[in-house]
């Protein structure tokens, strides 16, 4: 049949359907499961979580599925920069943009926090709760989280 | 360094088979792939398909550029976003007009260029229609 591939068989899947997983807060679990409960591969975009977050959503795409699903992470995943966003810099994109925000009626956002996520502390939980797809865009992960990942999934 | 987004607008397929003849590994074709796009995707042997119109579908978020690649607020371009993350004025402009875009966090994604196509707006009847109208593709090649 058409649906029976190379990937399909790799990533455990009926079919070679994947799901793009959104990152910023745009990804559900009910849509992941949903996908992967039908045959395909759900996508959870993760990149801008926190370490522990990863951790619950994963527990309950584990809750919500016993299907293959892909979780996502941007390796390269802020383009704040090391020492953080200047006052003068926040001040200049504020004003750049204040009437945007002034015609919706929005609040500008705060100056953001920093520092950002840390790739290699989500890559971390990921590496431990095992998905049965990690995917990742912006980057190439380092050599040995590659290696870490083939060793775990040797394992399993 | 890599081509800016804007010199490297190939498209989905014409360069999926570039990447194709050149990798020994199975090659995922992503966007604006829709339903017609998974035999068309077989066609040239990538072995999958990532439908992000499913998801974006699903959310309902549409810009006013679906049909047309991201632009700034894609991940494709998103070196124009700089420094400081902050929504783009189309992005906050539609948030306000009541288009169905989610405006979440600081940072929201257009995506959907298929969306002009899309008739499902529910994970479960995309997915079912997604496998009938490639199983159709199929069956009629079979019967020409």
């Amino acid at each position: 049949m058409w649906y029976e591939t190379r990937i399909a068989k790799l990533l455990g899947s009926t079919y070679p359907i994947l799901q793009g997983p959104f990152g910023g807060n745009l990804s559900t679990v009910k849509l992941a499961a949903t996908v992967s409960n039908a045959g395909g591969v759900g996508g959870y975009g993760c990149y801008r979580l926190a370490p522990a977050e990863i951790a619950k959503i994963d527990a309950e795409l584990k809750r919500a599925t016993d299907k293959p699903y892909n979780l996502n992470l941007w390796v390269s995943n802020s383009d704040v920069p090391e020492h953080g966003v200047t006052d003068a810099a926040y001040e200049r994109v504020k004003e750049l943009f204040r009437p945007y925000f002034e015609e919706a009626g929005l609040a500008f956002p705060e100056k953001p926090v920093t520092p950002p996520m840390r790739f290699e502390d989500q890559v971390q939980v990921v590496l431990d709760v095992m998905p049965a797809v990690f995917s990742f865009v912006f980057g190439v992960p380092a050599a040995d989280v590659l290696e870490e990942c083939r060793r775990r999934r040797r394992n399993r | 360094m890599p081509a800016p987004a804007e010199e490297s607008l190939t498209g989905t397929f014409v360069l999926v088979q570039q990447i194709r003849d050149r990798v020994r590994v199975p090659v995922i074709a992503a966007g604006g792939i829709g339903g017609a796009g998974i035999p068309s995707a077989a066609l040239v042997d990538t072995g999958s398909f990532e439908v992000d119109g499913a998801d974006t579908g699903v959310h309902g978020a549409t810009g006013p550029r679906a049909g047309q690649p991201g632009g700034a607020g894609s991940g494709r371009e998103r070196g124009s976003v700089v420094a400081v993350p902050v929504p783009n004025p189309l992005c906050v402009r539609s948030a306000a007009g009541g288009d169905r875009a989610r405006a979440v966090g600081d940072l929201l994604l257009w995506g959907g260029q298929i969306t002009p196509v899309l008739k499902y707006r529910r994970a479960e009847e995309l997915m079912v229609a997604l496998v009938e109208e490639a199983d159709a593709y199929y069956k009629n090649l079979k019967n020409a």
